[in-house]
């Protein structure tokens, strides 16, 4: 029954199991690992913020349901939303099926790139669920 | 995201290692299932995403395990005799079966509270499973060690005492389902004559196969269909020729998670969150299975009388959210801000992809379809609006 999970190299997760993949030095984009997707099961709604808005690292960011559960979506660092997945509204569900591509949900702009020392690579994280 | 689990009992929780196991439960975990811990046993929750095994049964057809559910004969030698005691368990009219005939009815306590719902079958003559003799009650997994308790309790009336009543449950049998529009066409390819499929609510005897096999034109998804039992041992000889049968047709494997949506969709009541001994069948809407005219007296009929006479006290009703979200058991219904019920079930419909739930009101407290009150789905309350029952009906 294990399954093994998996996340790209370049990126770095938060122990809320939020994922910050950079784009260039100060702009990233940030969604949820394969491992909570897999967690919450089917995927059927998610709540996005509006273009613009601005969030300190850690504050909630939206909400994610499935079938089976909901949960808020937190920061994994501080920033400005200037892009979201909008194909998330009418398909929920790629948050199971690509969460690392297709199934992103923001694009920030990163004011404090020191933030990202609080993160995990993403070896440590998948041991951490693992376990 | 904190990783939250919820009181639905589609939420997995830790496999007991003494859970009681399907006789299908290799083949499911080979299938790739994701098992699920429910009223004791191991059960498939999905084998690949919730939303296509429910389109599936709504389009083609699904296969479900359903051996959980308990069945249970009731028997003295003398099917007269044990149809009068089983007119004192249950609000239904028994004395309108006859051989082959199944209705959907309750067992209630005194004060008309719903210990189970169940379905009684009036057995025909068989000639093969010759164990399942005069009477056959389906009933929910949670339940089914309470109800046997209950009927050897009431079995012991003064009136029935002389009675040799025996209550068999037949755990050596496997219960599938296969629901869906084209249920019949899969089992014609098995060779089963569907000229002689049981009408609805009936229940026959047959061979698929060199397999003795009780189909019952029953189910729990909205969809016309039948439950078929079959010898434990056979059960996996029956379900993989099933699935390669259907897989031209595109019938699908189903688990627990879509069993929940579709039942939701169709507006059946779930025991232990829609129904319970706090609620009765007439407050839950189940009305039309209450017979209060019937010629004889049943368990729970004063308490049932009087909320016939003083009026109910709450109302059982259906919903959509009008925010996409889901209202699940316990969320507290308001109406003018003022708390008036409580969220039974709810999910997303994913037939209307709209978020769906049903409750109880305090009766009085809505005007019936198109009236709105508001749930508070954790911080927010949300607006919903009243909606027919079901929301979903095809049968």
């Amino acid at each position: 029954m294990a399954t093994e999970f998996t996340m790209p190299d370049d990126m770095l997760v938060a122990e809320t199991h939020e994922y910050l993949r950079l784009m260039d030095d100060d702009r990233a984009r940030v969604g949820i690992s394969e491992f909570a997707a897999s967690q919450l099961g089917d995927v059927v709604f998610v709540e996005l913020p509006e273009i613009g808005q601005t969030f300190e690292q850690g504050e909630s960011f939206g909400s994610i349901e499935s079938v089976k559960a909901q949960s808020d979506l937190y920061m994994p660092v501080s920033g400005e939303v200037i892009a979201v997945n909008s194909q998330l509204a009418d398909e929920p569900a790629m948050v199971n099926d690509d969460p690392y591509n297709g199934g992103w949900m923001l694009e920030i702009l990163l004011p404090k790139p020191d933030e990202t020392k609080k993160l995990m690579e993403p070896k440590a994280y998948l041991k951490s669920v693992e376990e | 995201m904190k990783i939250e689990t919820s009181s639905e009992h589609s939420a997995p929780q830790p496999i007991q290692a003494s859970g009681k196991k399907s006789a299908l439960y290799e083949n499911h975990v080979a299938r790739g299932a994701k098992m699920v811990d429910f009223a004791g046993w191991q059960m498939p929750l999905q084998y690949g995403k919730v939303m296509e095994e429910h389109h599936s049964v709504r389009e083609v057809a699904g296969l479900f395990d359903i051996s959980h559910m308990g069945l249970v004969t009731v028997s003295s030698g003398n099917k007269d005799a044990t149809r009068a005691f089983l007119e004192w368990l249950v609000p239904q009219d028994l004395s309108k079966l006859n051989p082959g005939k199944a209705v959907y009815t309750q067992f209630l306590n005194e004060n008309g509270g719903i210990i189970d719902d169940i379905i009684v079958y009036e057995l025909p003559e068989l000639k093969t499973l010759s164990e399942f003799q005069e009477f056959l009650v389906i009933c929910n997994a949670a339940n089914t060690a309470q109800d046997i308790a209950w009927m050897k309790q009431q079995a012991l009336k003064a009136e029935f005492a002389q009675l040799d009543l025996k209550f068999i449950q037949h755990e050596q049998y496997a219960l599938l389902a296969l629901q869906g529009p084209d249920f019949a066409h899969i089992l014609a390819r098995t060779g089963y004559d569907t000229d002689y499929l049981p009408k609805r609510f009936r229940i026959a005897e047959a061979d698929i196969q060199g397999t003795p096999v009780l189909v019952s034109r029953t189910g729990y998804t909205g969809e016309d269909g039948v439950e078929i039992i079959v010898p434990a041992a056979k059960a996996n000889v029956l379900w993989d020729l099933l699935l390669d049968l259907g897989r031209p047709l595109k019938l699908a494997s189903v688990g627990l998670a879509a069993r929940d949506t579709l039942r939701l969709e169709a507006a059946y009541p779930l025991h232990g969150h829609d129904i319970s001994e706090a609620d009765s069948p007439l407050e839950a809407g189940l009305g039309w299975s209450v017979k209060l005219e019937k010629h004889a007296d049943f368990i729970g009929k004063k308490a049932l009388q009087q909320q016939v006479i003083e009026g109910l006290k709450k109302e059982f009703f259906c919903f959509t959210l009008n925010k996409r979200t889901i209202a699940r058991q316990h969320d507290v219904i308001l109406k003018n801000g003022v708390p008036v019920g409580e969220v039974t079930s709810g999910s997303i419909s994913p037939l209307f992809n709209v978020p769906i739930g049903m409750g109880y009101i305090r009766a009085g407290s809505i005007l019936g379809p198109g009236d709105r009150v508001q749930i508070q789905v954790r911080d927010n309350a949300v607006d919903a609006e009243i909606v027919e029952r079901p929301f979903y009906q095809k049968l």
